[in-house]
């Protein structure tokens, strides 16, 4: 290979006061170089970070904090003069209480209710009954120094995956404490309502309530955690037979509307015809007034009228009158039998019922 | 000479100077320390903690710190909120109602020196919280009604219906749940221990299982109780409705009825009226003409008419030219 060096150094090797110095020399001041290198490589190494979109640094110096660092890339001090940690400032985390996403998606699966689950959402309400509350809890971390040194945990953290900011929690004690808080905060408020506030009429208050309880519990912790919101999923009676109980008192309250509704459209249907009816009837009755009166009115006036001609000739005209009406009289009857009244003994054979009974009357009449 | 020993003596030097920084680099390493936030230091000598120069027990903070090496040891606590979960007990009220009680703790390392020498871990401290918070709830629950521990207030409860609505129920005595805290709270010493706990909670509180099921039980009827109600009130007020319809359209027909009559009756006596004048001027007269218009009216077609010839009417009949 190199000829020069290490046949040097073997040539003179044996001779112990020809150990070649400036040869080793040469190599020592290589060895120099590179050491330095490796170690200003390691050492810039630890001088580079980047901190990704989503979150924000805090950088410590000899432990303390020593400044922020925004998205992007940055130098600081080498290790282990100043060390990063990276939080995860932007994301949005969610906290479910009572159920359990399997795995979030266009159809989102839950996992089935454990024991763990009704454990934490069946709650006492304020009439001494029971009720499961289910509600998610989003936060946000807003102050990365609080996030990270004020709420701890006896637990040993893993210093490296919190350094390097792969975990989505960096400070694990912080959802912890915010679950903690939740379930006592949801519970005491439920404590203080009715069955049907919790299930019905009050769950939007109930879970404005809630956040602001949650968020002033967590700024006593300085958990640098803002609570985004709290949403109430479910809530429903402890177990299907109470809320068939339930239901039965909504069908009960339906099934009265309904019978009411059906009494009233009943009342609607009769009343206003009966008010047509009665108009009606007056009416008529009017009419026939009227009717009534212009008749006699003409009758009276047709009798006035021949009364005062009559009065002029009574005699005669009363003659007149008489036969006149006996002459249409007699025309229009249809049975006329007339008998001499000399012939008695006459009516005993007559048939009443049936004129023609006596045949040769009859025809005689008939003609 | 010269010659050779300048490279050698270089070398030497090099290699005195890595020693140097060798030594120093291990003094400095045994020696020099880096508090994080969130935590603190107690520094023992020989095991017993050092004091600072003041004479209050050396407590390092936050920051870069050196000790003696090999002399003295350092021991890391925690200065953050520290979490404490109980298990859930089951306990009995004043009101001999026995329920199951789950609390949650936050507390914090307050006197670093006391409770390195007292407890010397976290762990330990968890240890302590157990037997000293379980007790403090126990002696606090003794003391309440189980509504002191499940309500906040007295504020009256709001029902979807006011069927629903309770009379005065189980009243809430001082602060509730929240005084309850605070009593457990109050309850737990740990100044001894060099800790402090700062927050109390009660996170679950719930019937035992067996009472759960009367309490389902009671849900149960009671919601039936309304139910019932409904349905007793659904035939209430369809009847009244229906009544009143009856009474309505009742009056409505009365009415009819009444003003039908009084007008025809008007109307009658209108004509009665009329013609009584009339013909009282003549009534001998009226009499004939009603008579004939009777008889136009009563001799028809069908009827059969018997006359014997010594009726005026046909006295030509028999007595010719006369």
């Amino acid at each position: 290979m190199s000829s020069d060096g290490s046949g040097n150094w073997q040539g003179r090797g044996f001779d112990p006061e020809n150990i070649p110095w400036q040869e080793i020399s040469k190599w020592m001041w290589l060895v120099w170089v590179g050491l330095a290198v490796v170690g200003v490589g390691l050492v810039g190494m630890t001088m580079v970070y980047g901190i990704e979109a989503s979150d924000e640094g805090v950088v410590l110096r000899f432990g303390k904090t020593h400044k922020r660092a925004e998205p992007g890339l940055h130098f600081k001090l080498p290790w282990p003069i100043e060390t990063v940690y990276k939080v995860p400032v932007q994301r949005i985390q969610t906290l479910e209480f009572g159920f359990e996403t399997q795995r979030p998606g266009r159809q989102t699966r839950y996992a089935p209710t454990s024991k763990d689950d009704l454990a934490v959402s069946e709650m006492l309400t304020g009439d001494l009954n029971l009720g499961n509350v289910e509600w998610i809890v989003q936060y946000r971390v807003n102050d990365p120094e609080q996030y990270l040194f004020k709420v701890g945990d006896t637990e040993v953290i893993d210093r490296r995956a919190l350094a390097s900011g792969t975990l989505s929690e960096v400070n694990a004690a912080v959802p912890d404490a915010i679950r903690d808080i939740s379930e006592s905060v949801m519970r005491k408020l439920v404590g203080d309502s009715s069955i049907d506030y919790v299930l019905t009429i009050g769950r939007d208050k109930l879970a404005k309530e809630a956040e602001t309880m949650i968020q002033k519990e967590l700024d006593d912790f300085e958990a640098g955690v803002d609570i985004i919101t709290v949403k109430l999923q479910t809530t429903s009676p402890p177990t299907a037979k109470v809320q068939d109980a339930f239901q039965e008192v909504n069908r009960a309250r339906q099934k009265k509307e309904r019978v009411v509704n059906e009494a009233q459209g009943e009342r609607n249907s009769k009343i206003p015809a009966a008010r047509g009816m009665r108009e009606k009837m007056i009416a008529e009755a009017e009419g026939y007034k009227n009717r009534v009166k212009l008749v006699a009115a003409g009758k009276v006036n047709a009798f006035l009228a021949q009364l005062a001609e009559y009065e002029k000739a009574p005699d005669v005209t009363r003659k007149r009158l008489y036969l006149e009406a006996m002459q249409e009289i007699l025309g229009n009857v249809g049975s006329k039998t007339i008998i001499d009244e000399s012939v008695q003994g006459m009516l005993p054979i007559l048939n009443l019922d049936h004129g023609s009974a006596i045949p040769g009357i009859q025809q005689g009449a008939q003609r | 000479m010269n010659r050779k020993i300048s490279p050698n003596f270089y070398s030497m030097v090099s290699a005195s100077l890595i020693l140097v920084l060798g030594v120093v680099v291990v003094f400095l390493y045994s020696s020099a320390y880096v508090v994080e936030e969130g935590k603190q230091v107690i520094v023992t000598q020989f095991g017993k903690p050092v004091e600072g120069p003041d004479g209050k027990p050396d407590v390092k903070r936050a920051g870069l710190h050196f000790r003696t090496p090999f002399i003295q040891e350092i021991h890391y606590l925690e200065s953050r909120l520290l979490p404490w979960d109980g298990a859930p007990e089951s306990m009995q009220t004043r009101d001999k109602k026995r329920i199951d009680i789950d609390v949650w703790a936050r507390w914090q390392i307050i006197d670093p020196q006391t409770f390195f020498v007292k407890v010397r871990t976290e762990q330990r401290g968890q240890k302590i919280l157990d037997d000293l918070v379980d007790s403090a709830v126990r002696d606090v629950v003794a003391r309440h009604n189980l509504i002191d521990v499940v309500r906040k207030s007295n504020e009256p409860l709001i029902y979807e219906t006011e069927e629903l609505q309770r009379g005065a129920s189980d009243q809430v005595t001082g602060r509730g749940r929240d005084g309850v805290e605070e009593e457990i709270l109050l309850g737990v010493d740990l100044q001894e221990y060099g800790m402090k706990l700062t927050k109390v909670r009660i996170k679950r509180v719930n019937y035992v299982e067996s009472v759960r099921r009367t309490v389902y039980e009671r849900m149960i009827s009671e919601r039936l109780r309304i139910a019932r109600l409904y349905d007793s009130e659904a035939i209430e007020e369809q009847n009244k409705i229906l009544g009143q319809t009856k009474k309505e359209l009742d009056q409505i027909e009365g009415e009819m009825e009444k003003r039908a009559a009084e007008i025809r009756g008007a109307a009658d006596a209108t004509v009665i009226q009329l013609t009584a004048a009339a013909y009282g001027q003549s009534p001998e007269f009226f009499e004939f003409l009603r008579r004939l218009e009777m008889f136009r009216e009563t001799f028809k077609s069908d009827t059969r008419l018997i006359l014997s010839t010594d009726n005026d009417l046909l006295r030509l009949l028999t007595e010719p030219g006369q």
